[in-house]
């Protein structure tokens, strides 16, 4: 390795002075050359320098060693370098996209999976909707003041009832009630049955709607796909 | 003093106000970028077709070896690519990309368990090639790669420190502020190490009798 070795002045600058006395050392003529001395120290070099044949030939000597170094001609790269590094980066970009891809597939995806997995969170966010939706309408509405559509405590009732079989239990004398007296057998349903349930069972009927139109217009996308 | 006069417009260009070539420059390329990182990947292929050769150029001169240099630039593309949401609009992007170049060759260096490039100019061609020809002058060999590779070779004996900077320097032509960007090194180190730079370059070509 080969260093350079030359004198340091008090601040770690090198001193070369050469020339006559009173000539900028070569460090400070080549900043000149190269436009990095302060305003100032230009000025003041340009000003020897015009006056000075000397520190003009080491002028001209620094600039045929700029040129020398500067007119070196570039390699030239080999021509596949491009088209390469293009391809790598387009590679990185399909591998980026095809990560986030294959995340969300089973959520936005478009295949038979992607719509079953959208199929089970719908019913998921059915059940959620229901247990804790909030009512929001003015007081004396629908299902009362700040009631809950259904609560624990409503699935605890159907739970029990479910155990009990009381629940098929009331649905067969509904279903009996309407096939002897008709649409008389409503009053008994009220009896029955808990009286948020009709609500429940008119917005799980809407929900459903929707939630079927959505599953429709998915699988012909993926027909059509 | 015609040449000295020469010397004095030379001098306002290399450090001096930037120019309406490279503010254009610089608009280009931070509209590319911000389509870059709006997710228009297509767009950094311009930037690639715009600065590979710089990019190479600069690996290959650091590391002395074509096949190095060309997997440091696709590397430094790579790198450029996964990171171009942290590049800083407004600024220019060369030395930016300069700065990646340089990491990935200090990075490859550092994995293949060497430093620099180490070729040997005992058994060079071009050692053989000066040692039984006549001396001509620069000016004589401008177009000649003999030239290039003397002077190539003559810049990779130099110390690790000195090299990289007369390469940014007077290689690729890059000023103070961009040398100190890419580096991280301050103004007044790379001035000092400039300097002796060009002086072992000088005392390197000297010794072979190489005059200019």
């Amino acid at each position: 390795m080969v260093t350079s070795k030359l004198p340091l002045d008090r601040k770690g600058t090198e001193v070369d002075r050469v020339g006559s006395a009173g000539c900028p050392g070569q460090n400070e003529i080549e900043g000149y050359f190269y436009g990095y001395l302060s305003p100032l120290r230009t000025r003041l070099v340009k000003y020897h320098v015009e006056k000075c044949a000397q520190c003009q030939k080491r002028l001209e000597e620094i600039e045929r060693f700029d040129d020398l170094l500067s007119n070196i001609p570039l390699e030239e790269p080999p021509p596949e370098l491009c088209s390469r590094i293009i391809e790598s980066v387009q590679n990185e970009q399909s591998a980026k996209d095809a990560k986030w891809r294959q995340l969300l597939r089973p959520l936005l995806g478009e295949d038979v999976f992607s719509v079953r997995v959208r199929w089970a969170a719908s019913i998921v966010l059915l059940l959620l909707n229901f247990l804790f939706y909030r009512r929001f309408s003015l007081s004396g509405g629908l299902l009362g003041p700040k009631t809950y559509i259904l609560g624990w405590a409503d699935l605890r009732f159907i739970y029990d009832q479910l155990v009990s079989g009381d629940l098929w239990a009331n649905l067969k004398a509904v279903l009996v009630a309407l096939r002897a007296d008709g649409l008389f057998a409503l009053e008994i349903i009220t009896d029955v049955l808990p009286g948020w349930f009709p609500n429940v069972l008119i917005l799980a009927g809407v929900v459903v709607v929707v939630w079927v139109a959505h599953l429709v217009v998915c699988r012909s996308e993926v027909r059509r796909t | 003093m015609a040449e000295t006069l020469l010397c004095f417009r030379r001098i306002s260009t290399r450090e001096g106000p930037v120019k309406s070539g490279r503010l254009s420059r610089l608009k280009q390329d931070t509209d590319i970028i911000k389509k870059v990182q709006d997710g228009d990947s297509d767009a950094f292929s311009s930037l690639v077709v715009k600065y590979y050769r710089g990019v190479y150029n600069l690996a290959y001169r650091l590391t002395g070896n074509q096949e190095d240099a060309m997997d440091i630039s696709q590397e430094t593309f790579l790198r450029a690519f996964r990171n171009i949401d942290s590049f800083k609009l407004g600024h220019p992007f060369k030395p930016w990309i300069y700065r990646i170049a340089r990491n990935a060759c200090i990075d490859r260096g550092r994995k293949l368990g060497r430093s620099l490039p180490e070729e040997s100019l005992e058994g060079n061609v071009v050692t053989q090639v000066r040692a039984s020809s006549p001396m001509p002058g620069p000016e004589q060999l401008y177009d000649n790669r003999e030239l290039r590779e003397i002077l190539e070779d003559a810049i990779g004996q130099l110390d690790e420190g000195y090299r990289e900077l007369i390469i940014l320097f007077h290689l690729e032509g890059l000023s103070i502020k961009e040398c100190s960007e890419i580096t991280g090194l301050k103004g007044a180190v790379i001035k000092n190490r400039l300097y002796r730079g060009r002086q072992a370059l000088r005392k390197i070509l000297q010794e072979r009798g190489f005059k200019w």
